[in-house]
């Protein structure tokens, strides 16, 4: 009866939304509970509610607009009101603590879900490329589903150390991207300065990008569901002569050669290739109350590569629960989150393969049972790719469990005062095995290869923070107290043994194989820790929210670093001055706002191994010592107490800006990095030393750059947005030093690649930029058909007499971002550009010489020019210039017109990735690794690009 | 006592939670691993494993036998082994000092003075005495010795350095330093040394070895110092050949087979394995460096090996007909697979080596042919099955130094002293020649030349060569693609990375 009774109270109610200057509002959503209606064109709806229910009218660019039902409320009449310049209210991550867009002194930029594209991706840090001025984010493994992104922050800060940015996922500090779902990232934050990033001390040099995910809710329970399908199709790759040009060059420019034509037409790239498909989906369940809200998601992600058999899976479930206790006393927050990656890792040297293999080769060869009937011809480094396919199994595991909890306990007599402790575990497991068949190439003879391998990872993090904040008398102030514990440990396994009788085992019954007891298979196992220990504290001020002001410190420890230099202070301040809010700039009506920010802070960088300051010793070679072979024992490194972090001091100005009420806005930094103490391994002389290298902090690098990120509104009208932004960024990077009295490292040659080329290609030259390129100046092709260099003497150019041809470092990187909203369509598309910097095109430089031809297979392009019949001679016509301009990304999507019942609405997409690529680079794609040393050098062990079209949706029930 | 449990708890807390010690699983410090006597003999061993480093790639070994007239290597047919010229370089004598080859020659004898003063200044540490010690203290001071007298063979003025524990950088010092030096370590530490070379004291430093290197510094002092020492090189021969300790092997190939630990000749061996020494540092892999890849298959080797090292042509055309050393030490003619049948190169062509190249196949443009240049066959290689390439080295054990060489060490002192008919008669000396094939040498034919010849043929790449061509002035000359050279020639560039690691040697 009380059923009937509840529904009798339903009521009917109609209503009209309008804007602040009376034209109705379409496409306005009007949600009571579980019902849900969708203003007309005319701004009418129509909802059924009972009396009592809070109804929430809800549009893009407004202020949300609430009221009851009441007996009265068949009609309504609702006049929304425009948000005043939200952008600069929104929360921004800042580490232990948040802050609004306006308060902020420091440079961060931050990325809301609306901001990143549509589409599929590896991981969550795709999702940054072209989105952050200063922020490179580059993917050097093109299609391949196991591929990672790499990161280059406000160029290279290191020589020896890491690159990678701090990642920290919903508090877990040192996170692995992969581990969590792209399409679950709510926001993304990175701390680009020194002043944001000191409070992460010795970890923040490459900066910090906190990524918050989605979490639990109160409200109904709803379920939402995303799923995607992806196909993808090849968009560049190195292009080796078909059968039909390998002949013909051979006939006419290569007869002595004519004995490398086997008379058939391979596409040997075909054989190993395919279209891959991919799908992905995820439930999402939420709901609750406000004492008690949890959120649970699960995910399914199949994804397959362009080569045959490679694949990647991923199996996620995840759950966030939030609770409050006694009264408000206390906060507390749980996650568990499991997730299994599997994958069958590709063959990267079946690519290499099967560009150089020989193109009028058959791929099989039933009579040659030997080889398992693959067609095989005996040479080094030459094998049959569709059999190094076949012939492998590989399989990788990983799992990760995480859980932790948060507590915070809100110390309510005084206003704003809470103690918070987060405690987080994380365990990883890793798992690999791989099996090479008694007919794999190369290992024929060895009657089967397995090798298995496994990983352990254990990262436990406790973190205590104070926390403070109050507002009075127009002074807002936030303090921050806190402590950090984390000790990370890793064990890992590697066996390998071959003989066996059969290949049925795979790498599943190693002990079968007759080389363990031959004493010639391998065995390993390493395991080691470190620990991590800082306290630190923050106070932010602002008055009136005028002047701002934030200082920080932090004293870090590391267990890596030498006994002399275990712990650090990391200092930072920053100031702001909204000029904006000053009266005398009140008449302004164009200006929204003017702020300007100048910050310094010291970080660290101690992304090295564990144990480098520590002499050790290993077990060495064998030795025959009466009469039975016994280890030896030597040093496997020095000791070095003087061992400590690379130190970045950062100084930071910028301005923010906005005018005609948001229409238009932006930022614009300056900034000068120096990083001295700098980490490089020495050679250093035996005696006195231990060990004839030495890991040293000697030399400096600075960094200078300007970023400007630009967002516009050029067009408003009540059913068209377009939005817009831009980001551009340059930067300088200086190596000051790298050597000094003690320590002089001749080694400055880097970059070695391997004959036919042969030269080291890269310089480390004090003064100038990292990445250099070095090489003697190409002039023409002579009449023998030769190249010609200029500065030969006696055939050759002396390394002295090479040029500087430029840094593999672009100039200046830009992303554009659009989308474009009509009605229900949105459409986006983003583009991004890098203008200078250098490339080594490796493929030309080993593959476009008729020289090579012959066994193996050239490039295509060296029939467009046939007069160059030299041998290859290394020189800068292979260093080419990296300029490119890319469609990374167009996406159309459709908001669902269904509300009823059950269906609240959702969304379809379709979405295409890595669509053009603008470039004058004659290889496979300018946009190659920019981290370590030796940037900028593309290389021959490569993965294909491919374009992606996505088709996706999302339900929401 | 509330208050002080609380500061008690306080204090461990804090230390708790600061507390940032490194903990160590898989590596081991030197505090945890001396703990026993067992373990410090155990670390001397060090000291000796770094002998190893000799049979491999590129060593101080594979350096003397291409910078003399033994070994030459030509591009081969795939352009293999032109490398920037670093091969070349060596052969030719324009070594720079960035070669590769020279900076692993001198890791050889500075890696293992290392070694020897970390053994050694760790035995000094110990606090404990055990009945060994002053004899394994011994061996190690003898071992250091040899590598020094290496040293100061191919560079004069080295670094010295017997001590870690002096933290400044080794000053150079000369060779007349450095000789007496070598000269004290040895006559003062050779009462402590084992007499006997029974099997438990092979591959280590007995009282013979310390003899055998003693000889090699006296027979060298006139080069080196300017002043003769043959009478004091012909007493420490003498006492090794009338100890009876050493005998000649019956056949010469007893001291290159796979298992010629049985020897009787060896005075100081470096002991190999296929098992136990397989890595870039310590593995014996001339047959890698020196065969074709299709001649592995045959020889019963699974690995493809790099068809680099070639006999020099001309050093093939000094053997006597009669010599039977040059078919025990290169592989030339028709090629024989494991079960000694004749293998064909192709359909119906024999494998037949030929051990004549014109100088023109030398240089970075040109290329040998695949039938072109002998290779090296001195040490037999197993046919087991167990050579499979990479850094998988053979069984069998390199002698540093043997009898015969001791032998012929005698009969050159005796004659440079004049004492020719007294040489001619040396039993041992008569034996070696017989071994080979050849007639006993008479008093007539006793010449220095000659006997240069019998020592080059005798102990035909075993790394002695370089030191020998100096002493009986034929290394500046010119030979094959080698042109005559100054005296500077005579002395090797210090390598760069050296000098960059410590200035003193500039």
């Amino acid at each position: 009866m009380s059923v009937l009774s509840l529904s009798a109270q339903n009521r009917t109610i109609k209503g009209k939304v309008v804007d602040e200057t009376g034209e109705p509002l379409p496409g306005t959503t009007v949600v009571a509970g579980r019902n849900y209606a969708v203003t007309d064109i005319e701004g009418r709806f129509t909802l059924t509610a009972k009396t009592g229910d809070e109804v929430t009218v809800s549009c893009m660019g407004y202020d949300d607009f609430v009221f009851t039902v009441t007996n009265d409320s068949d009609t309504v009449s609702v006049s929304m009101v425009p948000s005043a310049a939200t952008m600069l209210d929104e929360a921004v991550s800042i580490g232990y603590g948040k802050t609004t867009k306006k308060e902020l002194t420091g440079s961060v930029a931050s990325l809301k879900s609306d901001d990143m594209d549509l589409g599929s991706f590896t991981n969550a840090g795709g999702m940054l490329q072209g989105k952050v001025a200063g922020l490179t984010v580059v993917n050097p493994d093109g299609g391949d589903p196991n591929a990672s992104y790499q990161f280059l922050l406000r160029g290279t800060n290191t020589l020896a150390a890491g690159q990678g940015p701090l990642i920290i996922i919903d508090g877990v500090v040192d996170a692995d991207l992969r581990n969590i779902n792209f399409q679950e990232v709510e926001s993304m934050d990175v701390l680009k300065d020194g002043s944001a990033a000191a409070i992460y001390g010795t970890r923040g040099t490459n900066g910090v990008i906190i990524i918050t995910t989605k979490r639990a809710k109160s409200g109904t329970t709803s379920v939402q569901y995303d799923g995607q399908v992806s196909v993808q199709a090849v968009q560049s790759r190195a292009v080796p002569m078909t059968a039909e040009e390998f002949e013909y060059t051979i006939k006419n420019y290569a007869p002595g050669k004519a004995g490398s034509l086997y008379g058939y037409d391979t596409d040997w790239f075909k054989e190993i290739t395919r279209t891959p498909i991919s799908h992905k989906h995820s439930v999402a369940v939420s709901g609750g109350t406000e004492a008690f809200s949890h959120r649970t998601v699960l995910n399914l992600e199949k994804n397959q590569g362009l080569q045959i058999g490679n694949e990647a899976s991923k199996y996620l479930i995840k759950t966030n629960i939030r609770q409050t206790a006694i009264e408000g006393w206390l906060d507390v927050e749980y996650n568990l989150s499991y997730v299994k990656r599997q994958s069958t890792p590709a063959n990267y040297g079946a690519f290499r393969q099967a560009f150089t293999r020989n193109p009028t080769e058959p791929v099989y060869d039933p009579s040659d049972t030997a080889d398992g009937g693959y067609f095989t011809l005996t040479e080094s480094d030459y094998s049959n790719p569709v059999a190094m396919i076949n012939e492998r199994y590989a399989n990788n595991e990983t799992s990760n469990l995480l859980a932790n909890v948060r507590a915070t306990l809100n110390i309510l007599p005084i206003e704003g005062l809470k103690w918070d402790n987060f405690l987080s575990y994380n365990d990883e497991k890793y798992f690999s095995q791989e099996y090479k068949t008694s007919f794999y190439p190369g290992s024929v003879g060895k009657k089967g290869v397995a090798y298995s391998s496994g990983n352990a990872y254990d990262n436990l993090q406790w973190e205590s923070t104070l926390q403070y904040s109050r507002v009075f008398g127009g002074h807002s102030i936030q303090g921050v107290l806190g402590y950090t514990w984390q000790e990370q440990m890793s064990w890992s396994t590697n066996m390998e043994n071959y003989g066996f009788d059969s290949d049925f085992y795979k790498a599943n019954n190693m002990g079968a194989g007759t080389a363990l007891k031959e004493g010639l298979a391998d065995m390993y196992t390493n395991r080691s820790s470190s620990r991590y220990i800082a306290f630190f504290g923050r106070a932010i001020w602002n008055y009136k929210e005028k002047y701002l002001a934030s200082v920080s410190l932090r004293r870090d420890g590391s267990s890596r670093f030498g006994k002399n230099h275990k712990w650090g202070w990391f200092p930072a301040a920053s100031v702001g001055w909204r000029i904006s809010e000053e009266p005398w700039m009140k008449d302004l009506q164009w200006l929204s706002e003017l702020k300007l920010r100048a910050g310094f802070g010291v970080t660290g960088n101690q992304d090295f191994s564990n144990y480098k300051s520590l002499m050790l010793m290993s077990t060495s070679t064998s030795f025959y010592y009466n009469g039975e072979w016994i280890n030896s024992y030597a040093p496997a490194s020095n000791a070095n107490p003087e061992l400590r972090w690379e130190r970045k001091s950062e100084f930071n100005v910028g301005m923010d800006f906005s005018f005609f009420e948001g229409r238009l806005g932006g930022n614009l930094d300056y900034y000068y990095r120096l990083t001295t103490d700098l980490l490089y391994e020495y050679n250093v002389p035996v005696p006195p030393y231990d060990y004839k290298t030495l890991f040293t902090n000697v030399g400096s690098i600075s960094n200078t750059g300007i970023e400007l990120t630009l967002y516009a509104t050029p067009v408003k009208t009540r059913d068209f947005v377009w939005n817009t932004s831009l980001v551009a960024a340059h930067n300088g990077n200086k190596l000051i030093r790298f050597t000094n009295e003690e320590f002089q490292n001749q080694d400055y040659e880097i970059g070695w690649i391997a004959t036919p080329v042969g030269a080291y290609v890269q310089r480390l030259i004090e003064g100038e930029s990292l990445g250099s390129f070095y090489a003697p100046i190409w002039d023409s092709v002579g009449s023998d058909g030769s190249d010609v260099l200029k500065n030969e003497f006696m055939g050759k150019v002396p390394t002295a007499k090479w040029s500087r041809i430029g840094s593999a470092y672009p100039d200046v990187t830009l992303g554009w971002s659009n989308n474009l909203k009509y009605g229900a369509f949105t459409l986006s598309a983003t583009l991004r550009a890098s203008i200078g910097g250098k490339v080594f095109n490796s493929y030309r430089a080993n593959y476009e010489s008729l020289h090579q031809i012959g066994l193996r297979n050239i490039l295509s392009s060296w029939l467009d020019n046939t007069a160059y019949t030299g041998e290859i001679r290394y020189s800068s016509k292979y260093i080419e210039d990296a300029t490119y301009l890319k469609l990374d990304n167009v996406s159309l999507s459709y908001d669902l017109p269904f509300h009823n019942k059950y269906i609240h609405g959702g969304k379809v997409f379709i979405a295409g990735q890595n669509l053009l690529c603008i470039s004058g680079y004659k290889g496979v794609d300018p946009e190659v690794s920019l981290t370590g040393l030796t940037p900028g050098i593309e290389s021959t062990s490569y993965y294909p690009r491919t374009m992606t079209l996505s088709l996706g949706a999302t339900l929401n029930f | 006592m509330k208050k002080a449990l609380s500061t008690i708890l306080g204090v461990v807390l804090l230390a708790a939670c600061t507390n940032l010690d490194e903990q160590i699983y898989s590596k081991i410090s030197k505090e945890n691993f001396f703990t026993t006597e067992e373990q410090f003999v155990k670390y001397s061993a060090r000291a000796y494993s770094s002998l190893q480093h000799w049979g491999t790639e590129k060593s101080l070994w594979t350096f003397v036998i291409q910078n003399t007239n033994e070994v030459c290597v030509p591009v081969n047919p795939n352009g293999g082994w032109w490398d920037d010229g670093r091969y070349n370089e060596v052969h030719v004598h324009s070594i720079s000092s960035s070669n590769r080859l020279l900076e692993m020659a001198w890791e050889y004898c500075f890696n293992g003075i290392t070694a020897c003063n970390d053994v050694l200044d760790m035995f000094e540490s110990v606090e404990k005495d055990f009945d060994a010690k002053n004899r394994v203290v011994a061996e190690v001071k003898v071992l250091r010795a040899y590598y020094y007298l290496c040293a100061i063979d191919n560079w004069g003025s080295v670094p010295y350095s017997v001590s870690k524990k002096d933290k400044n950088l080794p000053e150079k010092k000369d060779r007349a330093f450095m000789f007496k030096f070598i000269e004290d370590e040895i006559t003062g530490n050779i009462d402590y040394l084992q007499t006997d070379p029974t099997p438990d004291y092979y591959g280590r430093i007995t009282r013979g070895t310390a003899n055998a290197i003693l000889a090699k510094l006296y027979l060298n002092a006139e080069k080196w110092t300017g002043t003769a020492k043959w009478k004091e090189a012909e007493e420490v021969c003498n006492e090794i050949i009338t100890s009876g300790k050493y005998r000649l092997a019956d056949h010469y190939k007893d001291n290159f087979c796979v298992n010629n630990e049985n020897s009787p000749e060896q005075i100081l061996a470096i002991p190999y394995s296929t098992v136990y020494t397989t890595s870039d540092h310590n593995a014996f892999i001339i047959y890698m460096s020196t065969l074709p890849a299709d001649l592995c298959t045959p020889f019963g080797i699974n690995a493809q090996a790099w068809d680099g090292l070639c006999g020099e042509p001309d050093f093939l055309a000094s053997y006597d007909p009669a010599d039977t050393r040059k078919k025990d030490t290169w592989l030339f003619g028709q090629m024989y697979d494991k079960d000694g049948n004749p293998i064909e190169y192709s359909d119906g062509v024999p494998y037949i080596i030929d051990p004549d190249m014109p100088e023109s196949v030398y240089g970075k443009d040109a290329r040998r042919d695949a039938l072109q240049g002998a290779r090296i066959g001195k040490w037999t290689y197993q046919s087991d099955g167990r050579l499979t390439g990479g850094q998988v080295g053979m069984d069998n054990d390199f002698f540093l130094i043997r009898y015969a060489d001791v032998v012929l060490m005698y009969v050159e002192a005796l004659v440079r002293q004049g004492k020719t008919s007294q040489a001619a008669e040396v039993a041992d000396f008569k034996s070696i020649r017989r071994r080979a094939g050849l007639e006993p040498m008479t008093a007539a034919e006793l010449t220095l030349d000659n006997l240069y010849w019998e020592r080059a043929h005798e102990l035909a790449i075993e790394g002695w060569s370089r030191q020998d061509m100096i002493r009986f002035d034929k290394f500046l000359d010119a030979w094959w693609a080698k042109p005559a050279k100054d005296a500077s020639d005579l002395i090797l560039p210090i390598p760069k990375t050296a000098i960059a690691a410590n200035p003193n040697l500039k």
